[in-house]
């Protein structure tokens, strides 16, 4: 036989030959289907968020630090925005000098407003419209304020002052401007530097303010803000099971894929100081599990009671009743669908930073599970298919469990904010008993939305 | 479906280059995930088995190139012997067939498979496996010579 012929045996024998495969390799390869897409699934919601964090800081700005607040006066009688009413009502432009020069404000008989400001060189002057309860609330004021919608009436206009250079938005607010009802009264210099104090508590940076050159610092609280955050995420669950007993472990894991799964709870948090955040709740979570069990060569005992009515020898009928065992071969199918209930404690700290408006925060700490009760089906050692929860297979109490997560919040008011926050949760210890076939950690990583209730406004 | 139809032709291309049953289902699963990935890819040039056995056979290669094949010499005096009885060949089944291959070593299965199976000649087995020429013939030899040495002690033991 030559080479030639030789290769051609081989190739004629083997070039259409069909192996068998094994029965569970489609579903091998559908569960490493799964667990790529998974992957990829996290890959690109951490993508999103580290971009996302990164433009945020990149395009917003030098806007964290509010300790020296600087601001020009821009502030000039806009007597074309008044006019003339006939009622003798005084209105006054509260501004606060920050050099704390005396102002002193005239009032013309014609109800023009002039604001005189001694140092017109002054470049850090604030003006103000200041809402009515800061005023009215001090006793010592004597500046009432009245209501807009009556001053419209009377005729008053003013307009918002035009915002200085650097004049925080708090400063200005917008409500309706104030006017004083005391008529032809002139307020002393004493009463304007009163209201500075009050407008600086209420208007001003909570933390250091610096005013033209002289530094007030405010010394802060531990516990600067308590909240109460209520969430809830869609997971994705990942399990790695492992075994000594290969062929168990390719049987378990061609009847296990993991479904969408999700987390609620509820987390009581204060922020230490300005940028540590501590948090404490109870968390439900739920992890879904589909179990497909195919056995190809399942047999069954069926009983089989065959009754036949025989007449004895005196005629009298009777029943006779016989038992036999019918053995039938075939594929037995069974589909369930597990669930994992867990409720456990959070404990997380995190470093928190950001604007007023939008804040990121990393966050992590320890999720300590309380309980976990289990519903559904699992294969044991003789690979047949037995229910979870009568076979205590998994432990009721699953330990300790690591958060990390990723934080963006925005405000949608002064009380609440709206955050959302990728995350992984990964587990320490198997949540398996000792003398299982196999051992199974199912760790998870999730995306929640959430809302957060600030206590201090 | 696409796995149920092509999934007995693709293992034998894997039994082929494997050294054992194991290796091969995963040659299978990594194969499969490829050509899955990949299907949007297919651009109805040749026939798309013929597609598929080439994404088969990359992944096998990958696989085996992983483990560093060594295109060992061995003495070709101990293979030098009768040659093959053509009815000692047609005895032989397809599985018993691809148990000898899997029993070559990993050096001579490659080059014999690309060679015999897959059509390649010398020189573009030797750039798909960055050796030279030289090597890949003497290796296809040395595997021929192996594969009959192999065939006709069965055959004695038959006997």
């Amino acid at each position: 036989m030559t080479d030639n012929q030789f290769d051609a045996f081989f190739r004629k024998k083997l070039v259409d030959y069909s192996s068998q495969v094994p029965g569970d390799m489609w579903q091998r390869i559908k569960q490493r289907k799964d667990k790529e897409r998974r992957i990829i699934i996290l890959l690109a919601l951490l993508l999103l968020t580290v971009g996302g964090v990164t433009s945020y800081f990149v395009f917003s700005g030098k806007q964290q630090n509010k300790e020296n607040i600087t601001s020009s006066l821009e502030q000039s009688p806009r007597e074309n925005d008044h006019f003339v009413n006939k009622d003798k009502i005084d209105a006054v432009i509260i501004t606060q000098n920050d050099t704390d020069e005396k102002r002193e404000i005239n009032l013309l008989p014609e109800n023009n407003i002039v604001v005189k400001n001694r140092a017109d060189s002054d470049q850090e002057n604030y003006t103000m419209h200041q809402n009515n309860k800061s005023v009215l609330n001090k006793p010592k004021e004597n500046i009432k304020a009245s209501n807009a919608a009556e001053n419209n009436e009377n005729g008053i206009k003013f307009s918002d002052p035009p915002l200085s250079k650097n004049t925080p938005d708090s400063l200005v607010s917008n409500s309706s401007s104030q006017v004083t009802s005391k008529p032809n009264e002139d307020i002393s210099a004493k009463q304007v530097n009163q209201k500075k104090s009050l407008l600086q508590k209420d208007s001003l940076s909570k933390n250091e303010q610096s005013v033209g050159t002289n530094t007030i610092t405010i010394k802060e609280p531990i516990i600067n803000n308590l909240f109460l955050e209520v969430y809830f995420s869609p997971d994705i669950p990942i399990s790695k099971t492992s075994s000594s007993n290969t062929a168990y472990l390719q049987h378990k894991d061609s009847t296990s894929q993991m479904q969408l799964s999700y987390t609620a709870g509820v987390k009581l948090g204060a922020l230490l100081g300005r940028h540590i955040l501590a948090k404490i709740g109870f968390q439900y979570s739920e992890i879904n599990e589909q179990f497909n069990y195919t056995n190809e060569n399942a047999v069954r005992t069926v009983p089989v009671v065959i009754q036949r009515l025989l007449a004895d020898a005196t005629g009298t009928i009777r029943v006779v009743l016989d038992t036999s065992n019918l053995m039938q071969a075939g594929t037995q199918y069974k589909l369930t669908y597990n669930h994992y209930k867990s409720i456990d404690v959070p404990i997380l700290i995190g470093y928190e930073t950001g604007s007023d408006r939008f804040k990121a925060a990393i966050n992590t700490g320890v999720i300590l599970n309380i309980k976990t009760s289990y519903s559904g089906d699992v294969l044991d050692a003789s690979l047949n298919p037995v229910d979870i929860g009568l076979n205590n297979i998994y432990k009721s109490n699953t330990g300790v469990s690591l958060h990390l997560g990723l934080s963006l919040a925005t405000r949608l008011n002064n009380s609440f904010q709206l955050f959302t926050e990728p995350y992984i949760r990964y587990r320490l210890s198997n949540m398996t008993g000792t003398y299982e076939p196999f051992k199974q950690k199912i760790n998870v990583g999730g995306l929640s939305f959430g809302l957060r209730y600030n206590f201090k406004k | 479906m696409l796995f149920e139809q092509y999934a007995g032709h693709m293992m034998t291309i894997c039994l082929r280059y494997s050294c054992d049953r194991p290796e091969a289902e995963d040659m299978l699963q990594e194969a499969f995930i490829k050509i899955f990935s990949h299907l949007g890819q297919y651009k109805f040039e040749g026939s798309f088995e013929g597609w598929m056995k080439r994404i088969v056979v990359n992944c096998a290669l990958k696989m085996i190139q992983k483990k560093r094949i060594r295109f060992s010499e061995i003495n070709s005096q101990e293979l030098t012997g009768a040659q093959t009885d053509p009815y000692a060949l047609s005895s032989l089944t397809e599985d018993e067939l691809l148990k000898l291959i899997s029993h070559l070593p990993d050096g001579y299965r490659v080059v014999f498979n690309l060679y015999v199976m897959e059509g390649y000649n010398h020189d573009e087995i030797a750039a798909l496996l960055g050796i030279q020429a030289t090597t890949s013939r003497s290796q296809l030899v040395k595997a021929r010579k192996l594969l009959q040495k192999q065939i006709m002690s069965n055959q004695k033991i038959a006997i």
